[in-house]
């Protein structure tokens, strides 16, 4: 029997408790798509609105980095205070440039230098979900960073050091489901954005990706997640990580808490598991890497 | 002749020696109080790692590296709602130092604590139910409320990961 005849049936896992608003017809199947989208990329936890328990995308939601608070912004459609005036263009340059529409960059806490690797059909189908939700009027907060991170030319200088806007490419020397597990995980679920360490200056260290960070977001550790045997998850099965995206629950029985647990609860559980054996199987193609983020 | 700073330190040595010895008498309560604490901590973290081992059965059950049956998955829903049965009792003791992961809310907040123990408690049984008709393709979901229970608890009343006395 398949994994996905038990474990796909009913997980009581309810929709994302949002306000929609009625679509043409025609737009269903974009808005559909894009629900997933936003699910494969962890629901935009970071969007939510710690005051609304309807858990909308208002934002508000204070975002602790080594460098300050951020407060997630608001990603309803709404028009004066959301991105509900964003053309496609806007989206697209947003999402893959971290450029607002008036030309500012956004703090790399927006993983834009992830989302950059996403297609355009996955941009737009996130942006038709989006403006399928109900208009929340929230004014946006400046983030408490301080001098020179307060100051957005910092981050233009951090962009010219650390960032190009690229796309995913799949390997033709490797399967289509290795491809469609690294798309996932590279571009979508933004995996190495918590999960790699950063430098001083706050860059993705990328010879040591995904070995784990001490210094994830909002000062949690982000375990190491090559298949290094002793620091990594090189003893689980494959069954092991569709079974903690799916449930929360850790091979020793126990789960995991803080904005894991979230971003699975508000999206990663509701993957294919099709999508979840995809990303097991690339994070098993992974160069191990032994660094232990869990000493002290 | 014996110099002023001399005399000094001499006149000090009633107060070191009484310093001293209330250091040794507090050090000696402190020690004493964590022997006796460590045996109350070590029968919370039993009954956890109890729990823990039936849900990590279970999942390997539901991630077929163990073939299902039905009468084991009874037992292991029992034994997480019977061990969540003896939570109250186990967490009495207020314990905030020491090797413990357990926030002192717990007893701050010490009713929510005990209808916590107690939803896990109701979850478990309605898994063990659902075991008990031997329908593996119920019992998925109900793991996950089992499982949201457990969670339920440990989002307020767990230190997070890197709090933790055992890393």
């Amino acid at each position: 029997m398949k994994v996905s005849a038990i474990l796909g049936v009913g997980l009581g896992i309810p929709a994302l408790l949002v306000s929609r608003v009625p679509q043409p017809a025609e737009d269903a199947e974009a808005i559909r798509r894009g629900e997933y989208v936003l699910q494969a990329s962890g629901g935009c936890s970071c969007h939510g609105d710690p005051a609304s328990a309807s858990y909308s995308l208002a934002g508000g939601r204070p975002i602790k980095t080594p460098f300050g608070t951020i407060y997630g912004t608001n990603i309803t459609p709404d028009k004066e205070t959301g991105i509900g005036s964003w053309t496609d263009e806007d989206f697209l340059t947003a999402m893959r440039e971290g450029t607002s529409p008036e030309g500012e960059p956004y703090y790399p806490v927006f993983p834009y230098t992830s989302f950059t690797r996403m297609t355009d059909r996955d941009l737009l189908d996130l942006k038709a979900y989006l403006f399928s939700l109900a208009p929340v009027k929230k004014e946006n907060r400046e983030p408490d960073f301080s001098f020179p991170y307060s100051s957005r030319s910092s981050v233009r200088v951090w962009r010219g050091l650390y960032f190009e806007p690229e796309r995913f490419e799949p390997d033709p020397g490797k399967s289509d489901e290795w491809n469609r597990g690294a798309y996932l995980a590279q571009a979508v679920a933004h995996c190495g954005e918590c999960h790699t360490p950063r430098t001083f200056m706050g860059a993705v260290d990328e010879s040591r990706y995904y070995a784990g960070s001490k210094d994830g977001p909002e000062g949690e550790v982000a375990p190491n997640i090559t298949p290094d045997e002793k620091t990594g998850i090189g003893s689980w099965a494959t069954a092991d990580i569709v079974w903690f995206l799916q449930s929360n629950l850790l091979p020793d029985g126990d789960s995991t808490q803080g904005l894991m647990a979230e971003i699975i609860d508000k999206g990663y559980q509701r993957l294919e598991e099709s999508d979840l054996k995809a990303i097991a199987l690339y994070l098993e193609s992974l160069e191990p890497i032994e660094n232990d983020v869990k000493a002290k | 002749m014996i110099r002023p700073g001399l005399r000094f330190r001499r006149s000090l040595v009633p107060v070191a020696l009484a310093s001293s010895a209330a250091l040794g008498v507090l050090l000696g309560f402190a020690n004493a109080q964590e022997d006796e604490n460590k045996p109350v901590l070590e029968y919370r973290q039993r009954i956890m790692a109890g729990q823990r081992a039936s849900m990590a059965n279970m999942g390997d059950i539901l991630k077929f590296k163990m073939p299902y049956d039905a009468s084991h998955f009874v037992v292991h829903a029992k034994n997480i709602g019977e061990f969540a049965k003896l939570i109250p009792d186990a967490f009495e003791k207020k314990i905030t130092e020491g090797l413990t992961d357990a926030k002192p809310e717990v007893w701050t907040n010490w009713d929510d604590f005990v209808a916590k123990a107690q939803a896990l408690t109701e979850a478990s049984a309605k898994l063990q139910a659902a075991a008990e008709t031997g329908d593996m393709k119920a019992v998925t979901p109900l793991v996950k409320t089992v499982n949201d229970a457990c969670r339920g608890c440990h989002d307020p009343y767990r230190k997070p990961e890197e709090e933790r006395f055992k890393r």
